[in-house]
């Protein structure tokens, strides 16, 4: 064993996956030379249970070096009942909390949160000792006051971390899907967006609200500043089309939702609008490269959706999406049938065709939940863009999805099959070099 | 195509299909080019170099090490290429074939030559395999028990094992 070069041991250690915590730590307990070959490769990415972070806090303190590998932090949730909780002793992190904190009060604060296990204060407290973080990735329960102070004094360069700043190499914010009643306002999450090298977000359940506007001036950074350019936002619920969020990046590239109807369980229902998604992607045609939206998440399937209280209103139907011939780079689309083909019921008849809206860009199209009364409209107009060659040279893939079972009638024949209403389709695609494929998915 | 590029593609086309090594303790091994060239090493050099004939000379490997690493790759002769670094499917440490298992059924001594071998020609399969077994042999072992499979002194002070047991007490299943 001896022998093997420590390319060869990294290997080895490699094979662990990174959520197999104790055995990797345990590699590093072997001997003198495995701990020094491993050390960083162990650190470098690491699950943590959430009622383990104080112990990994404390070891930090031990040996400052864990902090510094660390670059990648998973946390997941572990509940421990109230009458379980360890109360710990904080007086070693004393002066940290003291550099942290702006007011005697606020030193007091976090003392207390601290020693009663509040897991939000002590993940407030490795933020700031975790100077090469890249990604975070976690669930987020209640308002997690600690962590929001924490990056948003970060974002903002308040002191101390104006000339000890902290956060800067964070790429990658996650938060993972914790129950079916689980929201979080938008505005919680807006202090991410001025992180000078955040990439990519990705957040289950956020909803945009303006009745939960919070208060506190948590601001955005001015439109088309933050580096941003990846936003997945799951189970999401938004009257405005996260215009906020889109419209502060300077060069979104991927941009994917998914709409769940509840807004805030058994109290708030919002349907999803498509139109107030195109008015803020808009801003970022140019940059903009991939489209995932709302193609697995709840829809109206009317052609008309209209919202009292929406105020953008413009001569299209509210369930149309919008024409993305001005979405240069875009080449990536998932979309429901009936936000792409709506226009139709347009009151001025701006567009009339597919082929008007589609960009030139395109590769992989997409298109969610079709019905068996959309048929007739989109066979004409998928074979037209199929046909258009010289349009739509890139395009390489063609798919559609459905959840219907019922045949589609046409009048003077007999009743078809999906596969067989789209037989011309799929000989234009082979013809044309497209690849072709329908969906089926359960309701 | 210039000349001295058709004359190449010439020599390649009628170029041995059989190749000869040379192993570090002289022993002379025949492999059929399509075996020997799973190695990326082995590859290249074929690329490289015109075709003469003489033995390859093999000098971090042995005979029984070398007939072994044959062995896998005349195994694996028609496994599709690798598809990269980051394939998951590569970390899965239990997932390991019949036949690899059955294969990698050798001593110590020999899995650490296999592995040496397999990272000299660049077989990343068998590389994988290799380093998939002793993470088999480490998995659910204590640094103790670790320690004692692969002879492995420790060279920790009492009091640098018990810092690091208090580091690590973060990552504990419980």
């Amino acid at each position: 064993m001896d022998r093997l070069p420590a390319e060869i041991l990294l290997l080895i250690a490699d094979q662990f996956l990174f959520i197999f915590s104790a055995q990797r730590c345990q590699l590093l307990q072997v001997c003198r030379r495995w701990r020094s070959v491993l050390f960083h490769a162990v650190y470098d990415r690491i699950l943590v249970r959430q009622h383990r972070l104080p112990s990994l806090m404390r070891a930090i303190a031990i040996n400052p070096s864990i902090g510094s590998s660390i670059k990648h932090l998973r946390i997941i949730p572990h509940y421990v009942p109230k009458a379980q909780r360890t109360t710990h002793e904080v007086a070693s992190f004393a002066p940290l909390i003291q550099h942290i904190s702006q007011s005697p009060e606020e030193v007091l604060e976090w003392t207390i949160a601290l020693t009663q296990d509040e897991n939000h204060a002590w993940l407030g407290l490795l933020l700031v000792s975790l100077e090469n973080l890249t990604s975070l990735s976690m669930t987020w329960s209640g308002r997690q006051p600690f962590v929001r102070r924490i990056v948003s004094r970060a974002a903002m360069r308040e002191g101390p971390f104006d000339t000890d700043p902290i956060l800067q190499y964070l790429e990658g914010f996650d938060i993972d899907y914790l129950d079916h009643k689980d929201y979080h306002v938008h505005q919680q999450f807006f202090p991410f967006f001025h992180l000078p090298s955040m990439r990519s977000i990705r957040l289950e359940c956020v909803i945009e609200s303006t009745r939960l506007r919070n208060t506190t001036a948590l601001s955005l950074p001015p439109a088309g500043t933050s580096p941003i350019t990846s936003l997945d936002l799951r189970n999401g619920n938004s009257n405005k089309g996260m215009a906020e969020y889109i419209t502060a990046c300077a060069n979104l590239q991927e941009f994917k939702y998914q709409h769940r109807n509840q807004a805030i369980w058994a109290e708030q229902y919002i349907g999803f609008r498509p139109r107030a998604f195109y008015h803020a992607l808009v801003t970022q045609k140019h940059s903009l490269r991939v489209l995932h939206l709302n193609d697995r998440g709840e829809h109206d399937n009317d052609d008309f959706s209209d919202d009292e209280d929406d105020a953008e209103t413009d001569d299209f139907p509210g369930n149309f999406f919008g024409s993305l011939s001005e979405f240069t780079q875009l080449w990536d689309l998932r979309i429901p049938v009936v936000n792409l083909l709506s226009f139709h019921l347009s009151h001025g008849k701006k567009v009339t065709t597919l082929k008007q809206i589609l960009p030139r860009s395109l590769k992989r199209l997409y298109l969610a939940d079709f019905r068996n009364e959309q048929w007739d409209p989109l066979l004409r107009n998928l074979l037209e863009v199929v046909a258009l060659r010289e349009m739509f040279p890139y395009l390489e893939r063609l798919e559609i999805q459905t959840t219907a079972g019922r045949l589609i009638e046409q009048r003077g024949g007999p009743p078809l099959t999906v596969k067989e209403a789209f037989e011309p389709l799929a000989a234009a695609c082979e013809k044309a070099g497209i690849q072709w494929s329908i969906a089926q998915r359960r309701r | 195509m210039s000349e001295q590029t058709e004359q190449n593609a010439q020599v390649e086309q009628s170029a041995p299909q059989i190749l000869t090594f040379c192993t570090n303790d002289n022993a002379i091994l025949e492999v059929e080019r399509d075996v020997a060239e799973r190695s990326v090493l082995i590859r290249h050099l074929l690329e490289d170099l015109p075709a003469s004939g003489q033995a390859i000379p093999l000098q971090m490997v042995n005979e029984a090490v070398m007939k072994k690493v044959i062995e896998w790759c005349r195994h694996h002769q028609k496994d599709p290429p690798s598809t990269g670094d980051d394939d998951d499917s590569r970390r899965k440490t239990t997932d390991i074939e019949e036949w690899d298992q059955k294969f990698m059924q050798v001593d110590q001594e020999m899995l650490f030559e296999i592995i040496l071998a397999a990272n000299f020609l660049d077989i990343k399969g068998l590389l994988d395999v290799g380093c998939k077994t002793v993470a088999n042999m480490i998995k659910g072992k204590s640094p103790e028990e670790i320690r004692k499979t692969f002879n492995i002194q420790n060279d920790f002070t009492p009091e640098e094992e018990d810092q690091i047991r208090r580091e690590n007490e973060w990552a504990e299943d419980r």
